[in-house]
This record gives C-alpha cells, structure tokens and sequence, in this order.
C-alpha cells in the first residue's frame, strides 16, 4: 500500500518548506516565553479586565482570558498564536493541496498514474510523508515551549501539561490535513483545492471570533474546527481532550478516506 | 493472442464524445501506428488502455486483463511515453530514472546505461535545464529501461531531431524483432509507413481504418504516364480504377487505383511507345481520410 520511493519523493519536494517552517515555529515559541515572562504579572491583569481586550483574547486562546494571568495560561497562547496557525497552515496547504493536486497541474501525474504503482498507493504514500511532516511541526510547538520555559526558569511547569496541548493540535492538524489532501485529490486544479481549504479554515476563525461577540454562533460553534482546540482549557484541567481528538481525528479520516475514494476513480485527461 | 483488444469503447467528456465506439486488435509482436488528425481521439484511447481515463461504456483489455481494474498489474508490463511530456523538473534526468526504477523494484541499470548512450543524453544536468527534445529523449529512456513488453507512445518523434528519430526507429524495430509490441501515434506518415506493420486510422472518434500497410498500399492511388504511339489518349477505353490526370501532345497520365495485374493485363493491350508506374502513394489515401469526407474516401478505396 505504501511506495517507499514516493514516500521520500514527496518529503524531498517539501522539505525545505518543512525545515523553514520547524525552524520558524521552535524559534518562535522560545521568543515568545521570553516575551511573555517580561510582561510584569500585574500588568497582565490590568489588561485582562479590560472588556474588549478579554474578549480578543478569548478568541484567540478558547477560553476565558483572565486564565491569562496565570503561568500556564500565559504559555498556552504560544499554542494559538496567530504566527504558529500561519506556519501551520502554510504547510498544509502548500504541502497537503499539492501533493496531488500539484501533480495534476505540473503534469506529471501522467508519469506517476503509468507506473506500477496502484492510486491507493499513490495517495497514501504522499499524504503520510505530509501527515508525518505536519505531526512533527505540530510538535516543535510543544517542543519551543519547553525550551522556553527551562531557558526563562519558570518554577513548578509540568510540560507534560503542554504534551497534552500539542497532542490535542496534532489531531487538529490531522482534520485540517485530511481536509486539504482530500481537495487536493479532487480538485481539477490546486488553486482551487488551496482556496476551498482557506476557506474552511478561515471559516473556522470567523466563527471562533463571532462566538465571542454574537451568542447565537455559538449554537454553530460546533462546525468550525477550533471548537476542538482549546489549550488553555487543557492546559487549565491537564486532562486529555478525547472527545476533542476523537471528533478531530474522526473528521480528517472520514475527508482522507473521502479523497481516496474521489482519486481512486477520477480521470486525468491529456493536458 | 493480441495484447491489446477494445470493444466498442466509448469515452465520453460531457457534451464532447471523444471515442464513439471502437474495436480495435493488436496482435502481440506488431508496430501498430494509430494515425488522425488532431482531436480525433487517439490520445484518449491510448490514456484509456494505461488507466489514466474510464471509458463510459466498452471495454479495454491489455494482456487479456481489464484496464480499469488491474491497471496496476498491466503498466508492470507497459512502458508509456505522453504526448505532452513533463517531469519533475527540479530532479536531474539520472534522478528521475532512478526514481522510476525503484517503483518498478530497481534493476534497469544496465538499459538506462545503454539507453542514454543510444539517444546521446547528459543524464546529470536537471531537468528544467533541458531542451524540448532532451526531455522527449528522457521520456523513450523512462519508457524504454524496463524492457516492457508493449510500449505505448504518444507521438513519440515530437521535438527529435532526424538522427534521434532514426535511433527511436531503431530501437522500436529491435523491440518488434523480440516479439514485443509497439502502439505509436503519429502525425507523420513516411514514419508510419517506414515502421508499421498495421495501421489504424481514427477519425471522430471512429476508427475508419483498420489494414496492414500493404492492404493499403494495394489500395493506394499510383501513378501511371503513358506515351502512346498514336499520341492522342481520346481513343483510351479506361477500365474501372483508373482516371485521366493530364492529357499531353503524346500521351496521357492517369491515376490508377487497384491490383497491379489488372493494370499490367491493361497496358498489355495497349500501343505503347513508353510507360512509368510511379509507387503506391499513401499520401493521398490519409490525405482523404484525413478530410471532412475522409469515411466516404474509405469507403470509395476499399
């Protein structure tokens, strides 16, 4: 089912998209606990009373932001940053629509499709080395924390607390790359797949922002993915999210299996 | 056994019926040429028979297996080259050997050696790198390392320069000679005429001719000059097949479609001061089937 040679293929297509982006995303969770250790306590709670500061903040973290002014609500934020989605997100994009839209666009899916290699295969084989890409900057999240944290010496931290954090965004990048694969292996062109992909996600932040302002999304909350990541809520509890990872990574197999099936029998006619 | 058999196969893109129904038979060891004018549906066919497309409706075999469904146990055994080449242009063209090489469990070495020396291609430079013919030189070595037992080219002397081009003819004669199978398209009839053993000419969608070249050679239009010893060519009774082209002072050159002993038998009865018999031209016959009126030309000729 897996072809080895695509595997690495596909990894050696994206890899320095992938080292740029491990690299952004560690160097930037150090920076940020340095950042947020220098902010005076006090300051911190100053700010977290005012009204429509709370509210932009709750958005961002999916929680209550006066949690913000405690250590672990602090570090959770690094988890929802605007920076690291941005990073996130490029990557799945780029990666996860390409890898077989990409093929379909550049022509070469006729050379792939006529070698002894079954579709099943094909699409597998690319969108694990993508998963398996993704997963580990899903990591470097966690693993930026860490390092900022032993760097800046804050006292009594369970990391173990940000492992449960970074597990929870691994399934969400699993939802958010089953997603972009899928469109990806169905589209006819992959701006298209790319820019239903934004799409959906960008959704998913309107409606994360909406819900803070407008009670009545909140009974839509449910569609948009970030409803299923919440960091600061895991940091707060230190327990596992599992109805939230299952719900995620239940989405990303049902939109992978959907894009198997969609890839399995569409035609590539001559360009 | 033919290595290749579709029955009415049909392909159909929304409102454009791109195959309209066609059967088609080669047998294994053949050079088959699929001739056409553009858009007639040749690419389609061949795409079918290596799984990129679905027929509608028909059905498409290779090797006697299914080309939908065990498409991935047929392209072990076929090497295809597409009409519209593209690569992975970052990789060099060693690279991109290799890589095909090892979805195929690797052992072409040997052959991309000798391949690359045949078609003369620096296989170290990437491939953005490459002219139109160089990357059409690397797709016949990605078609041909594998040593397959049908190859399927889609125009394949596109962008080769005549030397290269004798070199593909070559290599194909040598893959004919070991029993192996040629489907190529062509817009090009002296190649047609030079390798294949049959040919098919599909028009709409149709396939509208189905020979081997010498059927249609016996079929083609030849020309014949006649200088007559009374001169004038009035008093000429014509028989059925052949038809006055130009009239001169001292004889008369006519077309002549049919056998060659009718013709001879013909002349024979003749008074003849000289006769010239020109080769069977084929040009003409595709000429007419590549026209509007081309199935009425067939029709006509056969």
């Amino acid at each position: 089912m897996i072809c080895l040679p695509l595997v690495r293929r596909t990894i050696g297509d994206y890899r320095w998209l992938w080292i740029f982006s491990a690299a952004g995303i560690l160097g930037f969770l150090i920076l940020f606990n340095f950042a947020m250790d220098a902010i005076p306590r006090e300051n911190a709670e100053v700010w977290m009373n005012v009204p429509w500061i709370q509210k932009f903040v709750s958005t961002l973290v999916g929680s209550d932001a006066v949690l913000l002014t405690k250590p672990e609500g602090m570090l959770s934020v690094g988890f929802s940053h605007p920076m690291v989605w941005a990073m996130l997100l490029a990557f799945a994009f780029t990666a996860a629509s390409g890898s077989i839209a990409a093929e379909i666009d550049r022509g070469t899916m006729d050379l792939l499709a006529t070698l002894p290699v079954s579709r099943p295969a094909i699409y597998a084989s690319t969108s694990i080395a993508v998963l398996l890409m993704g997963l580990v900057l899903c990591w470097m999240v966690w693993l930026g924390a860490v390092v900022g944290i032993r760097i800046i010496g804050v006292a009594d931290f369970r990391t173990d607390w940000m492992a449960i954090a970074a597990a929870n965004l691994c399934t969400t990048f699993v939802a958010i790359a089953g997603l972009s694969v899928a469109l990806s292996a169905v589209a006819p062109r992959r701006g298209l797949a790319v820019a239903v992909a934004f799409g959906v996600v960008f959704y998913g932040f309107v409606l994360n922002f909406l819900k803070t302002m407008w009670p009545a999304a909140e009974s839509i909350a449910f569609t948009s993915f970030l409803h299923y990541y919440e960091p600061l809520i895991v940091m707060r509890d230190t327990a596992w999210p599992w109805g939230h990872m299952a719900a995620m990574t239940a989405t990303g197999i049902v939109f992978w299996t959907a894009g198997l099936i969609g890839f399995c029998v569409r035609d590539f006619p001559a360009r | 056994m033919d290595v290749i058999e579709t029955h009415r196969l049909v392909k159909r893109y929304d409102d454009v019926t791109a195959l309209a129904g066609i059967d088609l038979r080669i047998p294994a060891g053949a050079i088959f040429g699929f001739l056409g004018p553009n858009g007639a549906g040749k690419t389609t066919a061949m795409r079918i028979l290596v799984g990129l497309l679905k027929p509608t409706a028909g059905r498409a075999a290779v090797f006697g297996r299914d080309a939908l469904r065990q498409s991935t146990e047929i392209r072990r055994r076929i090497g295809y080259l597409s009409g519209d080449v593209r690569f992975y242009e970052r990789m060099t063209g060693a690279k991109l050997l290799r890589f095909c090489d090892a979805i195929r469990g690797n052992g072409a070495a040997a052959e991309i050696r000798r391949l690359q020396r045949r078609f003369d291609l620096d296989l170290d430079r990437r491939i953005r790198d490459y002219s139109r013919g160089m990357k059409q030189k690397l797709g016949l070595i990605q078609a041909l390392m594998h040593r397959p037992e049908l190859l399927i080219l889609d125009e394949p002397t596109t962008a080769l320069d005549p030397l290269v081009q004798q070199t593909l003819y070559d290599e194909l004669r040598s893959v004919a000679a070991e029993g192996r199978t040629v489907l190529f398209s062509s817009h090009t009839l002296s190649e047609v005429e030079l390798l294949c053993d049959r040919v098919a000419i599909i028009r709409g969608g149709r396939i509208i001719e189905d020979s081997s070249i010498s059927e249609l050679r016996a079929r083609a239009v030849r020309r014949v000059g006649l200088r007559l010893r009374n001169g004038g060519a009035e008093a000429l009774a014509l028989p059925a097949g052949a038809h006055v082209q130009a009239s001169h002072d001292d004889g008369v050159t006519i077309s002549w479609t049919g056998q060659a002993p009718a013709l001879v038998s013909w002349l024979s009865r003749l008074d003849l001061l000289d006769v010239t018999v020109g080769p069977p031209d084929l040009e003409d016959l595709f000429t007419a089937y590549y026209r509007d009126d081309g199935e009425a030309a067939g029709k006509a000729m056969s």
